[in-house]
């Protein structure tokens, strides 16, 4: 079986086992590259029908691209799309103008924290990919999260010979990333033999294009004259540029960023 | 090898008059024995007056055209993008690792735009900016002592809005771990040249202006403020030799905020900047028709054509331009007084001079005491109420030196050289 083929198999297998221990379970969907090639996946996984939601974490500041082209599918594909966005924290005056690091806390992780606790998901499919971030090099495929929605990275279970802890805790919820294996062209290889529908911001336009895509207000396009999927292949192949580096901040300029608004020099 | 030992106590923004009535009042005796038998004076700071810029100019003894911080934060033109300042940033050599190099051994705690701490002959601890503590030194691994005696890098000033009195606390419990580790430092270490920074008072200001300068309900604990660092004053006194050289200073003074004015509203109002409709107005958001815009504190970029990305405005204008919009700034008044919110304005080659001149603001302007200058891209009016009590000032810094002929100092930059001579 060739490459594709075979990661195929060990995610759609991961799927079903996912939905087939907890049933209240549902998918995040960023709209991104990931995200819906892991869509394409779970649909394959249970023949065209999605047995679960479909949750996307609105921010209220992704790119009009996105917003449009998740409205588009979730049509054309009949998905249960449950739009979650933390209303109290946007009443608040949070935004990107305020602190970045703040913005990303209450729109994105706390936003997650009310919709599975408002929805009461069991678990929750995510399309990470170990070679992202070297954070998400140590996670698992089936991931534990505390009550508190920590990620405790010194207790993970050992995922030996693909096996996989499904049991929880009352307490807890499990987050399942069946993409976790794959790499960056993989997702690109991929999305070019099964034709995968994404969104347009990936092309480059103008000399420049996408390589990551989240929030207008803290996303940057790469240069890049890659205008097709094929294009795109060839590029990944040879560039030196890591994947996120047109995501505004590290961690470290983000505290900074928060430090200097708290004493007004920012 | 000839310099005698050298102490430098920094206290961040503290004002002359400020001081030299704290020991007026007996808060802090040790600096008026000081001060009554050394020279001390009124010293300048440098523009704009704020910390990042003033104490790379302190070490460095240079123009921020020559050591390239011109703010905490900056620009890039193209692509166009906010960014931090950090120690990483300057452009030239520093105090600490020139006494290095020549074989002195070197101690600096806490000293702004000293992240990330660089290799110097000794122990470097970097200042407020630093992340987290495994970060804060160099040596690396010095860090650990300082997790192991519970040392703060900084009071969090986040806590103000939640309640002034967890700030308070949090401002004494920065300091009182900061001077006790600074001091054992100081007797455990071998050094020649030893700088410890006080950034609390700065924050004190800021926050608790009234109750700093006046009585109001934080009052004793400001005042308290000032008698710890009294103390270490006097203990780092007893304990230096007869012939060392102990140098107190301050990097600019401090007055009461009247209106925050912010100038990107005001730069909207005229005409002169506009963003992309249906955005929310940011540096990111900006139409291309902008003629200028401003970062903090009260510095103006032209949208200029080949520098900007996308810039406008044509080369062969500059000039014109710049006083247009020096025009437009000049006469600024505070709606409810009429009094004028602008002091100075400067065209950059008239306050800088070196090889990144090309790097700083095209206009810098000196408000008015009283009338702090933000540059928020959202803010709907140009005078507003702060939260923020104090704001810093340029020409009432203070210096006082034993064994050091501080006549010579003018303005900040000029420390260095009477500290290396």
């Amino acid at each position: 079986m060739d490459h594709l083929s075979c990661l195929e198999n060990q995610s759609i297998y991961i799927i079903r086992e996912g939905y087939n221990r907890f049933r209240d379970v549902a998918m995040l969907w960023s709209i991104g590259k990931d995200s819906t090639t892991l869509l394409w996946l779970i649909r394959k996984a249970f023949f065209g029908n999605i047995p679960f939601p479909c949750l996307h974490l609105d921010t209220g500041y992704k790119f009009r691209e996105i917003y449009e082209f998740r409205d588009r599918i979730a049509k054309e594909w009949n998905l249960n799309l449950k739009v979650h966005k933390n209303e109290t924290a946007i009443a608040r005056g949070v935004s990107p103008h305020t602190g970045k690091l703040e913005c990303c806390t209450e729109l994105k992780t706390n936003a997650l924290k009310d919709a599975i606790n408002a929805l009461r998901f069991k678990a929750l499919f995510l399309g990470i990919r170990r070679d992202e971030h070297g954070i998400r090099a140590k996670e698992r495929v089936f991931s534990p999260r505390d009550k508190q929605f920590e990620w405790n990275y010194k207790s993970q279970p050992a995922e030996l010979w693909d096996q996989y802890k499904t049991e929880t805790l009352d307490d807890e919820h499990i987050r399942i990333h069946p993409l976790l294996g794959w790499t960056e062209l993989d997702i690109w290889e991929y999305i070019r033999r099964e034709g995968i529908p994404i969104v347009l911001l990936y092309f480059a336009k103008n000399g420049k294009r996408y390589r990551s895509i989240g929030c207008e207000t803290c996303c940057n396009p790469v240069d890049s004259d890659a205008d097709t999927v094929d294009a795109v292949i060839e590029e990944l192949k040879t560039t030196t540029l890591t994947e996120r580096s047109g995501r505004a901040q590290d961690k470290e300029s983000a505290y900074m960023m928060q430090k200097l608004r708290s004493l007004g020099y920012m | 090898m000839n310099l005698p030992k050298t102490v430098v106590i920094g206290i961040d923004g503290v004002p002359f008059d400020f001081l030299i009535q704290q020991c007026d009042k007996k808060i802090m005796p040790n600096l008026a024995d000081i001060i009554a038998n050394h020279p001390h004076k009124k010293m300048k700071s440098v523009y704009p007056a704020i910390s990042a810029v003033a104490w790379t100019s302190y070490m460095t003894g240079r123009n921020p055209a020559v050591h390239n911080i011109f703010g905490f934060i900056d620009r890039n033109p193209n692509p166009l993008e906010l960014i931090i300042n950090t120690g990483a940033m300057r452009k030239c050599e520093t105090i600490f690792e020139s006494l290095s190099k020549k074989g002195y051994r070197v101690i600096s705690i806490n000293v702004p735009m000293t992240y990330p701490p660089f290799p110097v002959n000794g122990i470097m601890v970097g200042c407020f900016m630093t992340p987290e503590i495994s970060k804060v030194s160099y040596p690396e691994e010095f860090y650990r002592y300082l997790e192991s005696r519970g040392y703060v890098i900084d009071p969090d000033a986040r806590l103000f809005d939640e309640s002034p009195d967890k700030f308070m606390h949090d401002i004494h419990r920065s300091l009182d771990a900061r001077l006790a580790i600074g001091f054992d430092i100081l007797e455990d270490r071998q050094w020649d040249f030893y700088q410890l920074h006080i950034m609390e008072s700065d924050r004190l200001f800021h926050f608790f202006w009234d109750s700093a300068t006046g009585n109001g309900q934080y009052s004793d604990a400001c005042r308290l403020v000032f008698r710890k660092i009294d103390d270490f004053i006097g203990r780092v006194c007893s304990f230096i030799p007869k012939d060392a050289r102990l140098l107190i200073l301050s990097d600019h003074g401090f007055c009461k905020t009247r209106r925050e004015v912010q100038l990107n509203t005001l730069l909207e109002k005229a005409g002169l900047l506009s963003f992309v409709s249906g955005k929310i107005k940011s540096l990111a958001t900006m139409h291309p028709s902008t003629v200028c815009y401003s970062l903090i504190p009260g510095r103006i970029f032209l949208n200029l054509s080949g520098r900007e990305q996308y810039g406008t405005v044509l080369q062969r204008d500059y000039d014109t331009v710049r006083h247009q919009i020096k025009d437009v700034l000049q006469n600024l008044k505070d709606p409810e007084t009429a009094d004028m919110a602008i002091d100075k304005i400067f065209f950059r080659e008239e306050i800088y001079s070196g090889p990144f001149l090309h790097r700083a603001a095209d206009i810098i302007l000196h408000p008015k005491n009283g009338y702090d200058l933000k540059s928020h891209f959202d803010k709907d009016h140009v005078f507003m109420m702060s939260n923020i009590s104090g704001m810093h000032t340029y020409d009432d810094a203070f210096i006082c030196g034993i064994n050091l002929p501080i006549e010579k100092v003018d303005e900040i930059k000029d420390v260095r050289a009477i500290l290396e001579s």
